[in-house]
């Protein structure tokens, strides 16, 4: 049996964090049909087309699908780095239903 | 991630394509700091960056995830993911030594990605409580919330991490001012921490407070040798591990990671010109860190300061006197360029001038301002330099920045203006060598300077301090 004589106590470096709500996904799309797709690009080279080639798949699968290239933020072409704090309300002026964004570098 | 968060949190349905291997766990990270944990997350099927890849190649890999998206749109989530469980506040490590129960220590805090790899010394509580006297604020006060974790920085949190980095009490001051500083929205202390660019922050520190601390400002000034510029350094490390919440390969995305965090003060007493504390504006007895978003250091040598020949050449091609050195130094910023890639999101940039030059440029008269405005105009590079050195090049970026794309000869310039460009002293005296560190991406990070509130005991703990090391 080992005699373990000694016993550091020592503190954990991570302290809190704030800690988020737990936020509910918004609710999911039935039928693609008909739908209007934002699609969101983060400037990252290839996005643009991972998103272009998405577009066109499903455009395939589903009628009447619309996708519109969403700008990345208020006065921001498509493909400029995302501003968060203006992008909900483009969205929804955009009449978008749901978004497609890419993630990465 | 950000942008997918919030559209989904105003109600879209959204679905977050991760194109490259490695930021699924950071994607996901940002997903729990949100809220929103079980947000769909569609991984792209290759194992490394795909800007690389021919247009068929992305058509072919991306048919592979179009049931991904669709099953992301239109199926509802999973039930929420586990929320990591918190750990407790004090953890015991028992062993049959101390230096077994120090090495256990060691390894279960690098296990917990607690440690940057280095022993560290023990976070006990007669440690945390001597680190505490270097302050006179209450340990519980909140001195910033880090992202991308949204850990709370109080100061008790910030002396845990400065007893493992083997501070003294009197760094206190500065850790706290230096938090500070990387908390600031101008400093968007995420980025330079997750991007997949090699950006390391620099602490620089002005005032009397450097001669207090010992924080070396001359010969060695950024290597070993010198506890406060090390440890000072080291804890700032941590304290983006620990309390920012990074780690490499997971949300901390930098290939080659981040190798270096600097901790150096101003030569101020071998300015011939105002010290980097008076240029913004604070008095030269008040004691202030800056911290810069910088990549690595780049070392110009150059030594033909003198004139030798008459006939020398002047002008584009000159190769002695002090017109030449600054030229030298104009095309070390050149070589460099904006950093490699993303030339438009231009930043700060930082010069810690040898002493040698300084004097040389001094001497010939050349103010700060004169400096500045030489080295910004004469770095520019050529067009076709400037577009093959740019990651992610956007002619609609280079056109907007006046930049005439259709000469491949056209001057381009490697910084936003002079005003970026920060001349600083340091290194050893009569030193050739200056030391270069270009910027990242000026868009999302600059330079931050904040005031070091001194202790009303100051004088008391510099006295403590004194006799401790004499001990």
């Amino acid at each position: 049996m080992q005699n373990l004589a000694v016993t550091l106590e020592v503190s954990n470096p991570t302290g809190n964090v704030v800690s988020a709500p737990f936020l509910k996904p918004a609710p999911r799309i039935a039928d693609l049909n008909g739908k209007r797709i934002g699609l969101l690009w983060n400037f990252k080279k290839h996005g643009d087309l991972v998103l272009k080639r998405i577009a066109e798949a499903l455009g395939e699968r589903f009628k009447s699908l619309e996708f519109i290239k969403l700008p990345s933020g208020a006065k921001l072409p498509w493909g400029a780095y995302p501003d968060e704090k203006t992008i909900a309300e483009i969205a929804k002026n955009q009449g978008c239903d749901a978004i497609i964004g890419t993630i990465g570098d | 991630m950000r942008g997918t968060l919030t559209l989904e949190k105003a109600g879209f349905p959204t679905v977050a394509v991760v194109s490259t291997p490695g930021f699924t766990v950071s994607a996901k990270k940002t997903a729990v700091q949100f809220g929103m944990p079980n947000i769909p997350i569609v991984d792209y099927p290759w194992p490394g960056h795909i800007g690389g890849l021919s247009e068929d190649k992305v058509r072919e890999l991306t048919d592979k995830i179009i049931n991904g998206v669709i099953d992301g749109l239109t199926r509802p989530p999973a039930e929420g993911e586990k929320v990591a469980e918190k750990l407790p506040e004090n953890i015991k490590v028992a062993a049959e030594s101390y230096e077994k129960a120090l090495e256990k220590m060691n390894q279960l805090f690098l296990n917990r990605h607690w440690s940057d790899g280095l022993p560290i010394i023990p976070p006990t509580e007669e440690r945390i409580e001597w680190m505490l006297k270097g302050t006179d604020l209450q340990s519980d006060h909140e001195v910033a919330i880090l992202e991308p974790r949204k850990g709370i920085a109080t100061v008790k949190a910030i002396a845990i991490n400065a007893v493992m980095a083997g501070c003294r009490p009197e760094y206190m001051p500065v850790l706290v001012a230096a938090v500070q500083a990387i908390a600031d929205p101008a400093f968007g202390l995420k980025g330079p921490l997750t991007t997949t660019n090699a950006v390391s922050p620099i602490f620089v520190v002005n005032g009397p407070i450097r001669r207090q601390l010992n924080i070396n400002s001359g010969i060695g000034c950024l290597g070993h040798g010198w506890r406060a510029n090390y440890t000072i350094a080291r804890a700032m490390k941590l304290i983006t591990i620990n309390l920012a919440g990074t780690w490499p390969g997971e949300n901390q995305m930098a290939g080659f990671g981040k190798w270096n965090f600097y901790c150096v003060a101003e030569y101020e007493e071998e300015n011939p010109w105002e010290p980097l504390h008076v240029e913004l504006g604070y008095d030269r007895e008040t004691n202030t860190v800056s911290v810069f978003p910088v990549t690595d250091l780049h070392i110009a040598t150059t030594s033909e300061h003198e004139v030798k020949d008459p006939k020398a050449a002047m002008g584009e091609y000159a190769t002695e006197g002090p017109e030449a050195l600054l030229r030298a130094l104009a095309d070390n910023m050149a070589e460099t360029g904006p950093l490699g890639s993303q030339a438009i999101f231009w930043g700060d940039v930082l010069w810690l001038l040898a002493t040698n030059h300084v004097e040389v440029l001094a001497k010939a008269g050349y103010s700060k301002a004169q400096i500045k405005h030489f080295l910004y105009e004469n770095s520019k590079v050529p067009f076709y330099k400037w577009k093959r050195g740019t990651y992610e090049f956007k002619e609609e970026d280079a056109v907007k920045a006046g930049i005439n794309v259709s000469d491949p000869h056209f001057p381009c310039p490697v910084i936003g203006k002079p005003e970026d460009i920060y001349i600083l002293v340091a290194g050893g005296l009569g030193d050739v060598h200056s030391a270069y560190f270009p910027t990242w991406a000026g868009f999302l990070s600059r330079r931050v300077t904040k005031e070091i509130k001194m202790p009303a005991n100051w004088n008391e703990i510099l006295e403590r301090g004194q006799k401790e090391r004499e001990e």
